[in-house]
């Protein structure tokens, strides 16, 4: 059952399942001070006692909605007209959790058939009727994309190839009908005695960036990564203004070659990394963890976890304009038409511009954030 | 001042180069996590949790007392409120243990309360006269909101109505009052109890099982407590520094802060200062670090006594008519001292002891 802020004032001598103690309290309290509204988050955590839940907060540090998950999540698909949200099981995970974000029906639960499990992304159809969900076929090792209907009780009803191995993030662009999926390249395999998560094929890896039409999961376009840069994995996505997508890597080789990691490509557009003249891959660790577009289409921020770092590129100069420092984040989302929001797995949500003005930090002691966050609008 | 603000931009880019520390240095030697972690809850996490139960169950005697009509208990009674307050803000960053189930923190002090339930439902709760949450039992299992120590401000610290008053409402005030210290310390002495025996924290933390689904290695529990120092110092930071900073602009603005209503801001931060310089020194981090990094742990304890010092004097000034430009100085460097403390723990100071303390950046997406 999902705690909401209500149920948590209550208090918690009562188990958080009680409903019937929700209901003889629920005078006292004033549910409407804990309305979900545009600017709130979503995100999925560990908590304080080592359990992993999605929950829904506000950034003046008010925990609005949360419910239990039965393992780590990792991002979130957000149908922000029907006021719906997935939230996903972090790979080789293969539960997902769809839940109406104002908590007017019951969640379900959901999994993927036996021989799948889920990278950890998906995203609605432009009409909110149909998940795309990244997935991997532990048969043939190959990507796919898994189709729910979301009006029909998440039932999988079908999937198409992504054209490659490890897909990890997928969106649908602007047209509606395009997904640009991140085919990470790194082949795992699930059996007794792997967790899944080993990478099997780093030498051979080759990662791409494919665009797949939704409606009939025709192959509209690929790009693979150069030869010289096949050990640099694509991982996270984000369309600009211009229609651009821009993607963020994960480099795979050796830690002394290092490369860029921020990159961005069109349909008829092959993959071009950015070359700041500082160059940056290093000392970003190597590892971009998110990206995200800012509000006026024209910020890129990307996040890497392991260097403690936001870089801002401005897409049209193609340059980094700006940096935020902030331990273990991972997880941005546009708060504004030029400010990101950010969480880290230190339970901070920060508010920030490229151009260093700090707009606002919360810290939930204890919680850990995961790689994601969305925005309600 | 000029030799304050050169001070400042030295140490500044002395934090901005600490990537470039990280590549020099002898490996460090391995700590003895299972002794770190007895040491830890033995001689520090136990005595705060102790000192905490201590100090409210003499703050439930004293209103108790008080509401009896024992004449002069009610000085006491600010003075064991103030004791108690001040024990919570040495261990409210410690959200492992009995402090990591869900709503324990909430039940000791709603706070932040943004959004302002706590005053909003001591008011229902008084103007109903519900007798219910005049039995601390049944009062443990209200609102969060209504329990815990900022409920029990909105009672003690309201000139307008004492809860010393002869009449019906004052009697139910001081009832009420009453019933959140006893729930409050019955809490408190729940945690104690969840420490021990064999299925108790203490053990589990101590001697974490494959099978334990919290603790299943030493390193677990002794990374839980450096994250709760940087999680705390950030509570700080979030709670009690920014607030102040952004009520600079505005003369006379005041900033919304823990335990204001009581007077006891300053003292509160300073507690919870010097608990987490407790906390950093019981766990002995910057013992072991190599020769090229000993100015760390050297900066480190110096930032905690500027901070013990500073952080207070920044509540205790804010009454006070100040140049803008030299207030928001001073914050700067209380925000400074706390950003390069948490900076050098959890980017040098533990990954050198070996500690995993990140979430994201270990095995990400």
């Amino acid at each position: 059952m999902a705690i909401d802020r209500r149920h948590f004032l209550i208090g918690t001598a009562m188990t958080l399942a009680s409903a019937q103690a929700s209901h003889a309290f629920a005078g006292v309290l004033d549910d409407e001070q804990f309305g979900i509204t545009s600017g709130d988050l979503i995100a999925a955590c560990r908590r304080p006692d080592g359990t992993y839940s999605v929950v829904i907060l506000s950034v003046d540090g008010s925990i609005l909605r949360e419910l239990p998950l039965e393992g780590r999540g990792h991002d979130i698909a957000l149908n922000q007209a029907g006021g719906e949200a997935v939230v996903f099981a972090r790979r080789p995970g293969s539960f997902a959790l769809a839940f109406d974000i104002h908590g007017r029906r019951e969640p379900v639960l959901f999994t993927t058939p036996a021989n799948r499990h889920f990278y950890g992304h998906g995203t609605f159809s432009r009409d909110g009727r149909l998940l795309y969900a990244t997935e991997h076929d532990n048969g043939t090792r190959a990507g796919v994309i898994g189709v729910y209907d979301a009006s029909g009780g998440y039932r999988r009803i079908g999937e198409f190839p992504t054209y490659g191995v490890g897909p990890h993030e997928a969106i649908l662009l602007a047209d509606g009908k395009t997904l640009a999926v991140a085919n990470g390249g790194i082949e795992t395999h699930v059996e007794p005695g792997m967790t899944g998560r080993e990478k099997l094929n780093v030498e051979t890896m080759q990662p791409s960036l494919a665009f797949v039409d939704s409606s009939s999961g025709r192959l509209i376009s690929q790009h693979m990564q150069s030869d010289g840069l096949h050990k640099l994995s694509i991982r996270h996505l984000a369309q600009d203004a211009s229609g651009a997508i821009w993607f963020g890597c994960q480099w795979e080789g050796a830690a002394g070659g290092t490369p860029e990691l921020i990159g961005c490509a069109g349909i008829d557009t092959p993959l071009r990394i950015i070359e700041p003249a500082d160059p940056m891959g290093a000392r970003l660790a190597g590892y971009i963890g998110s990206v995200a577009i800012s509000g006026d289409g024209r910020l890129i921020a990307a996040s890497a976890p392991r260097a403690g770092r936001i870089v801002y590129v401005d897409t049209q100069r193609r340059a980094i304009v700006g940096e935020t420092l902030l331990m273990d984040s991972c997880a941005i989302i546009a708060a504004s038409e030029k400010s990101f929001a950010m969480t880290s797995g230190m339970g901070i949500v920060q508010v920030d511009a490229p151009d260093h003005t700090h707009l606002s930090t919360m810290t939930f002691p204890g919680r850990s954030f995961d790689n994601h966050v969305r925005m309600i609008i | 001042m000029k030799h304050a603000i050169a001070r400042y931009f030295v140490m500044a880019m002395v934090c901005a180069g600490f990537g470039l520390f990280c590549a020099a240095g002898a490996a460090p030697v391995a700590p003895d996590f299972p002794e770190i972690n007895a040491r830890v809850i033995d001689k520090y996490v136990l005595p705060r949790f102790t000192a905490l139960a201590a100090t409210s169950g003499r703050l439930a005697a004293s209103l108790t007392r008080a509401c009896a009509g024992e004449k002069g208990a009610i000085k006491a009674v600010d003075k064991d409120y103030a004791d108690t307050v001040l024990a919570w803000a040495g261990v409210e960053f410690l959200r492992f243990g009995p402090m990591s189930q869900v709503g324990v923190p909430e039940r000791f002090d709603f706070w932040p309360d943004p959004r302002g339930v706590t005053q909003r439902q001591v008011a229902q709760l008084v103007a109903k006269r519900d007798a219910s949450a005049l039995d601390p039992a049944m009062l443990a299992k209200k609102s969060a909101a209504v329990q815990g120590l900022s409920a029990l401000e909105v009672l003690l610290f309201d000139a307008a109505h004492p809860i010393t008053g002869d009449d019906d409402a004052a009697k139910y005030r001081c009832g009420l009052a009453r019933a959140m210290a006893q729930s409050t310390h019955a809490l408190a002495q729940e945690v104690l109890t969840d420490w021990q025996g064999d299925s108790g924290w203490r053990q589990r933390m101590v001697s974490p099982q494959a099978g334990d689904p919290r603790y299943k290695s030493a390193e677990e529990p002794a990374a839980d407590f450096a994250r709760a120092l940087i999680t705390g110092l950030q509570m700080i930071q979030d709670r009690e520094i920014a607030p102040m900073v952004a009520a600079v602009p505005s003369q006379g603005k005041t900033p919304r802060l823990p335990f204001s209503r009581s007077g006891l801001s300053a003292r509160y931060v300073g507690a919870g200062v010097t608990s987490a310089q407790d906390l950093y020194e019981t766990m002995g981090l910057g013992r072991n670090v190599p020769a090229d990094k000993e100015w760390m742990p050297r900066w480190i304890s110096a930032a905690f006594e500027r901070l013990a010092r500073d952080g207070p004097a920044a509540v205790e000034g804010l009454g006070r008519a100040k140049d803008t430009a030299e207030r928001t100085r001073e914050l700067r460097m209380v925000r400074f001292h706390i950003e390069g403390i948490r900076k050098l723990v959890g980017r040098e100071i533990a990954p050198l002891a070996g500690l995993r303390i990140g979430f994201n950046e270990l095995d990400g997406d």
